[in-house]
């Protein structure tokens, strides 16, 4: 997983990247946020998802955008790829490498 | 000793008067579910107040809008210690005609409204809902059955803990439903978007009606 998130880190103005699961909490992942604020954050993520997941509509991606960066998540099986980038980060590149990344995440868990 | 109470016996508005014309130095805390709110009085003039992740004057007005959930009033208060930071600085009665007349106006509520019935019309747009700020702060609590207050309230949380300035919106792709909830004045609008639209074209649509 530390490879999957060194790919992410990559792409110029990411700033962290983490994977977790709703149950498990972190898995891998670096960069800003961390520590106490980055728990805090996860745990208002996990929240955020669980009820966006209400109405059998559980997000398949998620994007929350402020005056001052961004946080976007995408589902990768039972687990979530939380990436936190600047507003002007290059969206497209961004998906591709978000895809990929679920996708190995799916396959590096199924092994 | 702290005086405790219930809001369905006495509004907070009617507090705030009694504590301020006393000149003074106390906190009001309440309490509604897992919601807590605070009003802090500082010889007799409010400097701060709180509410969820919310703090100052838009604090304030929510906190005037309660009309059920407890209330507690602390005096023996060590000024030395628990002066909060000041977020308000405008004098009491001032503060309360300013929150009031918003509140009785609905300006926040016009203005969502508005925005909701042109958005409606846009092409790829499924349906439009409001959150009002009434909604929102009752609904945070009540959990899944209110689900989108829930996220709206964690989103402003994620902003405050991470520094990240001003919510604009949330973009979700799900199995079934694509939406974005945009943050309007005090509430919010949340568009659900058609499956067969191109979500950064009906963005664009929204944005350009929204500002």
């Amino acid at each position: 997983m530390d490879k999957i998130v060194d790919k992410i880190l990559s792409i110029p103005e990411v700033t962290g990247c983490y994977i977790f699961g709703l149950t498990e909490g972190i898995q891998a992942g670096h960069g800003t946020p961390d520590g106490k604020a980055l728990r805090k954050i996860s745990m208002e993520i996990s929240q955020m998802v669980d009820a966006f997941g209400t109405d059998d509509n559980i997000p398949k991606t998620l994007r929350v955008s402020y005056e001052k960066g961004e946080i976007t998540l995408i589902r990768a099986g039972s687990f979530f790829i939380v990436v936190f980038h600047s507003p002007t980060i290059n969206m497209s590149l961004l998906r591709i490498a978000m895809n990929v990344a679920s996708y190995e995440t799916k396959k590096s868990v199924r092994r | 000793m702290a005086l405790e109470g219930s809001l369905k016996d006495i509004e907070i508005g009617d507090l705030i008067q009694i504590y301020s014309s006393k000149g003074r130095t106390c906190r009001i805390t309440t309490k509604y579910g897992s919601l807590e709110g605070m009003i802090f009085f500082h010889e007799g003039n409010i400097v701060h107040a709180s509410v969820g992740p919310l703090i100052a004057e838009e604090a304030f007005i929510q906190l005037l809008k309660w009309k059920e959930g407890t209330f507690k009033i602390e005096t023996d208060i060590d000024t030395d210690v628990e002066l909060p930071k000041v977020t308000i600085v405008k004098n009491t009665n001032e503060l309360l005609k300013e929150a009031l007349k918003k509140i009785e106006g609905g300006e926040d509520d016009a203005i969502l409204n508005t925005v909701k019935e042109r958005l409606k019309v846009i092409d790829g747009i499924d349906n439009v809902a409001t959150l009002s700020p009434n909604d929102l702060w009752v609904g945070s609590q009540i959990g899944k059955k209110n689900y989108l207050a829930t996220i709206c309230t964690k989103a402003e949380i994620m902003s405050k803990e991470m520094e990240l300035g001003e919510f604009r919106y949330i973009q979700m792709q799900g199995d079934k439903k694509n939406c974005f909830v945009y943050k309007l004045g005090s509430g919010y609008l949340i568009a659900w978007i058609k499956p067969t639209a191109t979500m950064d074209n009906v963005k664009t649509k929204i944005e350009k009606e929204i500002t």
